[in-house]
């Protein structure tokens, strides 16, 4: 056996022992679905009740469900932007993290889309989308651009798994259930590593994570423009759509950490996933933080500096500590330079800090995006004077609370299956002699 | 009530019998008040015909001719241009127009499709009134941004939700810079036996967005929106701008004159969104701002006093 | 202004308050129905009651009441219907143009009967309307427009003459109200005129409505006659399809922004199938050979 049949062997025996779910899985598998299945009584609540269960008003018309909503779709850019620009520019690490980076793409692109649904009065109106659809309108963007994301998402990873169904296929000492096999044996097509086959493959690759690159900006873009496109202060401004990019790529790239430092640990994949990896990752974060730091600053101290009276009033519910100031504080200040620290500072660089950095990143962008959302929808151009509390300030509600819960659980309850399927490390990729030997410095 | 009267028999005087109806049906005299729910436009008129017959003929909210197919209902009647004026000079919270209109349109208890929000421009400016109806902008935000054409403009310039076409998105509420629109979060409470239409706007659908129409229904018959008609200050003027006249159910004036004359404004004009909506300064005030509060419940008194705190902690 | 506002206010409250006062009070008081005859343009007759009550000092008006109309000379009593007020203690009938009523030489007599019940009496109330006229002649000279109108009444002999001395209203129709545009008094031969003025709208080809009354006069009730003439400037009106953002077809260079980028992902959608479709014909042909 060569040296790397050797490798390949390793590596499907640690697949193969997904095979049999952990006590702690089982436990988690079902604990997952019991928030599941919280989040879908309150979803029942909301549709025979009508959207008067949740924290929504009149003036705060989107909630954490349109939080979650950009929250989930921002963490899909860790396949689109990483993945793809990685796989472009043929970095040689990018290997064993990318199969996760994809999976992160589809999961949040199969999530996000729901909490649109969630956030609609009439979600068994959907069709209309189809039916009586105005391409003037952002939301018809978005529409067509997510589910062509994530087509193209689904298409990405699959073709990046035929080489690894193949070699799962063509094992003969893998022992799964004959179902499991078949399953393999369709998904592989007849892809048996000849030349031309590895050619189309190859060059289908590539194709695919071209074309992946300007799809994500795109998405987000059409995003940020569902807010740009209202004359509201905090949302009606040009940078809006770059600014939802970089925080999008951001996040994303947080996860992906975070994803990466869970399977390390879980599956011990230090072999494979190391030290490196994450400093690498963590550059990157490290560059995004700055990037997002500086569109922050640039869009605040704009808007500031222009002191119109609307932009001022939210501007300032921002920075009033008796309102979001502590929120806005945590969000754009810990939120960016926690994590550059971590990953930019050498002497506080390690697999554990670049991953609390990242959750730091996570939590904060998930914060700045209620910042986003709430404040502006709390101060109408005329004044708010509705004698109801709950129609002046915003409170989500235990329904999307319960909801948010179930979404976070479906993300991971997806992974916990699609990994049952699919191997996390690209298992044929990463045996193979390196496309070239150019590497980036390793003294980082 | 009197006073919407007092205004209808004026109006009568104009030409046009509004308001003075027939309901078929017994009933003591004092039963009246547990009717109050009745459809405030949806007066009956008894007509008796050449043959003898006595017949009901519904003069309100119904068209002459029948009811209009989707496509006229999206359409609007041709030629017309509907423009509201608002004198701010009369107004004192009477709140009148807003009870009529949750009347008219049976809205959940708390809606309201025409707020009156307490102005003060600036610290040294006094306070004053400020009704606001949907404006039925010429270029509106709202339509423009829905998603399947739920919402649109007719050519006679109103603005109506086809509320079993709107998904609930609530995209035209965020894109609507003046807070025009209301959703329904839950069922509504009153079913009225109505077939729905856009221009009726009723019953009301949960999960779907409502908002002042014009009543756009009782125009064929010539029949002001009730919330000009029950204001008790005359506050509200209403018409077709291309017939260069508007009422407020007392007086008939040229709309060209009354804009110019009395230096009519729309609300911020420089958002681009052209309303339908004018209002008439506050200068020479029928009554001080104070009689606004008169007669509010304490909690909305309260409401009306919060100035917006962060722009005066910044001491801006 | 604002006394005549308070005073309503005042009767707002009493409306309110007025009614548990005639609920309690045992003794029956007698209603007032005012009643008013009116002529409209069309030939409609109405006939507009309103049915109201004195309690402490404060005149209540009373809906939900039957009311019942009596069209009658000295020969024949004819029912004509029941009405009910309204909130607002009103009622009306219209009798449409063509109905023979019972009439007398002059004119129309028409009985309006309260039935009564525990706490209110029957009463009554009759009103005579003389049946006047009125004629509308428009005529034009060196573009000065002038309306004149007539209020005639026939007399024992059946013929026509003027009325003279009776206040007139000239008003153009509007969709929501008429429109005055002057109020003359009749000459001792029964007419008087107006001049139009020029800057009225019209429909697109100019129309207007003109409609003159002779207002609630006791005798003769409302007259109301009108007439349509194309003196109104003409309303430019054109509908041309826009495609802008608030129409239903969107702005061509969306749809073709659009088409492009759809396209131009789509197609690489596609060609990554055929890819995988290939891949798959290749491995099954070495399979084979």
């Amino acid at each position: 056996m060569s040296q790397q049949e050797i490798a390949q062997q390793k590596l499907v025996e640690i697949f193969a022992h997904f095979g049999k779910p952990s006590k702690f899985s089982k436990g988690l598998f079902i604990f997952l679905i019991l928030i599941v299945l919280f989040a879908f009584y309150a979803l029942i609540l909301q549709m025979t009740r009508g959207q008067i269960v949740t924290g929504m008003r009149d003036y705060v018309i989107w909630g954490i469900y349109e939080v979650n909503f950009i929250f989930f779709i921002g963490i899909s850019y860790a396949g689109a932007m990483i993945s793809g620009i990685l796989h472009l520019l043929h970095v040689e690490w990018r290997k064993p993290i990318i199969r996760i980076a994809e999976m992160i793409t589809v999961i949040s692109v199969l999530i996000g889309p729901l909490y649109v649904l969630l956030s609609m009065g009439r979600m068994d109106r959907f069709l209309h989308i189809f039916e009586y659809g105005r391409i003037q309108s952002p939301i018809v963007w978005d529409v067509i651009a997510i589910t062509t994301y994530l087509t193209c998402s689904i298409l990405f990873l699959y073709l990046a798994l035929i080489r690894d169904y193949a070699l799962l296929r063509d094992n003969q000492e893998l022992k799964i259930s004959s179902f499991r096999k078949k399953i393999y044996r369709k998904l592989a097509v007849t892809y048996h590593e000849l030349p031309l086959q590895k050619k189309l493959l190859n060059r289908g690759l590539s194709v695919m994570s071209a074309i992946i690159i300007p799809l994500a900006v795109l998405v987000h873009s059409v995003l940020a423009w569902i807010f740009g496109m209202t004359i509201r202060p905090g949302w009606h401004s040009t940078i809006f759509a770059p600014y939802f990019v970089i925080a999008a790529v951001f996040s994303g790239t947080a996860v992906l950490i975070i994803a990466m430092w869970i399977f390390r640990k879980y599956y011990h994949l230090e072999e494979y996933i190391t030290e490196k990896h994450f400093k690498y990752i963590g550059l990157i974060l490290l560059v995004l933080a700055g990037l997002y730091g500086y569109f922050t600053f640039s869009e605040y101290l704009t808007v500031w500096y222009g002191s119109e009276t609307w932009e001022l009033e939210v501007i300032y519910k921002l920075f009033d500590f008796s309102d979001y100031g502590a929120w806005f504080y945590l969000a754009a200040f810990a939120g960016v330079l926690i994590p550059m620290l971590f990953t930019g500072i050498p002497f506080f660089r390690n697999i554990n800090t670049i991953t609390i950095g990242a959750v730091i990143a996570v939590v904060c962008m998930w914060i700045k995006r209620y910042l986003i959302i709430v404040p502006t929808l709390e101060t109408p151009l005329l004044p708010n004077q509705d004698y109801r509390p709950e129609y002046v300030h915003y409170h989500a509600s235990w329904v999307e609370w319960s909801l948010t819960a179930g979404g976070v659980a479906l993300f991971f309850l997806f992974f916990m299956i699609f990994i049952r399927f699919m191997p996390i490390i690209p298992v044929a990729d990463i045996s193979e002699v390196p496309e070239n030997k150019e590497f980036i410095s390793e003294k980082l | 009530m009197k006073n919407k009267n007092a205004s209808r028999r004026k109006f009568l005087k104009l030409g046009l019998a509004a308001g003075a109806s027939a309901l078929i049906g017994g009933g003591s005299v004092l039963s009246a008040i547990s009717k109050v729910n009745k459809p405030a436009g949806g007066d009956k008129v008894k007509m008796l015909s050449p043959e003898g017959k006595l017949m009901e003929v519904d003069r309100g909210h119904a068209l002459c001719c029948g009811v209009p197919t989707s496509k006229e209902v999206r359409k609007g009647i041709p030629g017309r241009h509907f423009v509201m004026v608002i004198d701010l000079s009369k107004c004192r919270n009477a709140r009148k127009c807003v009870s009529a209109c949750s009347k008219m349109h049976f809205l959940q208890p708390g809606q309201e499709y025409i707020k009156v929000f307490l102005m003060q421009d600036s610290e040294d400016t006094s306070p004053y009134w400020f009704p606001k109806p949907c404006f039925h902008c010429d270029a509106p935000a709202c339509v423009n941004v829905c998603p399947v054409g739920a919402t649109f403009k007719r050519e006679d310039g109103v603005v109506l939700i086809d509320n079993e076409r709107c998904i609930g998105c609530k995209f035209c509420m965020a894109a609507c810079p003046y807070s025009s629109r209301v959703f329904n979060w839950k069922k509504p409470g009153l079913k009225p036996e109505a077939n729905y239409s856009p221009e009726s706007s009723v019953p009301q659908k949960i999960g779907t967005v409502g908002k002042c129409d014009f009543c756009p229904d009782s125009f064929v018959s010539g029949i002001l929106p009730d919330c000009v008609t029950a204001c008790p200050n005359g506050v509200y003027y209403f018409g077709d701008k291309n017939e260069d006249v508007v009422t407020n159910g007392v007086e008939a004036l040229r709309f060209s004159e009354l804009v110019k004359n009395k230096s009519a404004y729309r609300y911020m004009e420089e958002l681009g969104t052209r309303p339908s909506v004018y209002y008439l300064p506050p200068v020479d005030r029928s009554f001080p701002y104070e009689r606004g509060f008169e007669e509010l419940p304490e909690e909305m008194k309260k409401a009306y006093k919060v100035k917006r705190a962060h722009l005066k902690k910044f001491k801006i | 202004m604002i006394l005549k506002k308070i005073f309503q206010i005042i009767l707002v409250l009493t409306v309110f308050s007025g009614f548990n006062r005639i609920a309690r009070a045992d003794e029956p008081v007698t209603p007032r129905i005012t009643a008013t005859y009116a002529k409209l343009s069309d030939g409609t007759k109405r006939i507009s009651i309103a049915l109201s009550a004195r309690q402490n000092d404060k005149r209540v008006n009373i809906p939900d009441a039957a009311l019942q109309i009596i069209a009658q000379n000295e020969a024949i009593k004819t029912i004509l219907g029941n009405v009910i007020t309204n909130q607002q203690g009103k009622a009306s009938l219209d009798i449409e143009p063509g109905t023979t009523l019972p009439r007398d030489q002059d004119g129309y007599t028409f009985m309006v009967l309260f039935g009564g019940n525990t706490k209110l009496d029957k009463t009554s109330q009759s009103i005579h309307a003389t049946e006047a006229f009125l004629e509308i002649s428009l005529n034009e000279k060196d573009t000065i427009k002038t309306i004149t109108a007539r209020v005639i009444k026939h007399n024992e002999k059946g013929e026509k003459v003027g009325i003279p001395d009776v206040p007139v209203e000239f008003n153009v129709k509007r969709l929501f109200c008429l429109y005055p545009i002057g109020n003359e008094k009749t000459d001792s031969l029964g007419s008087c005129s107006l001049e139009f003025p020029s800057t009225m709208p019209g429909d697109k080809n100019g129309k207007v409505t003109i409609v003159v009354r002779m207002p609630d006069n006791e005798t003769y009730g409302t007259v109301e006659e009108s007439k349509d003439i194309n003196w109104g400037t003409l309303l430019v009106y054109k509908v041309k399809p826009i495609r802008g953002l608030g129409d239903t077809d969107a702005p061509l260079w969306m749809v073709y922004t659009l088409l492009v980028l759809l396209t131009g992902v789509w197609l690489h959608v596609v060609y990554i199938i055929v890819l995988v479709i290939r891949i798959n014909i290749i491995g099954k042909k070495a399979i084979k050979s």
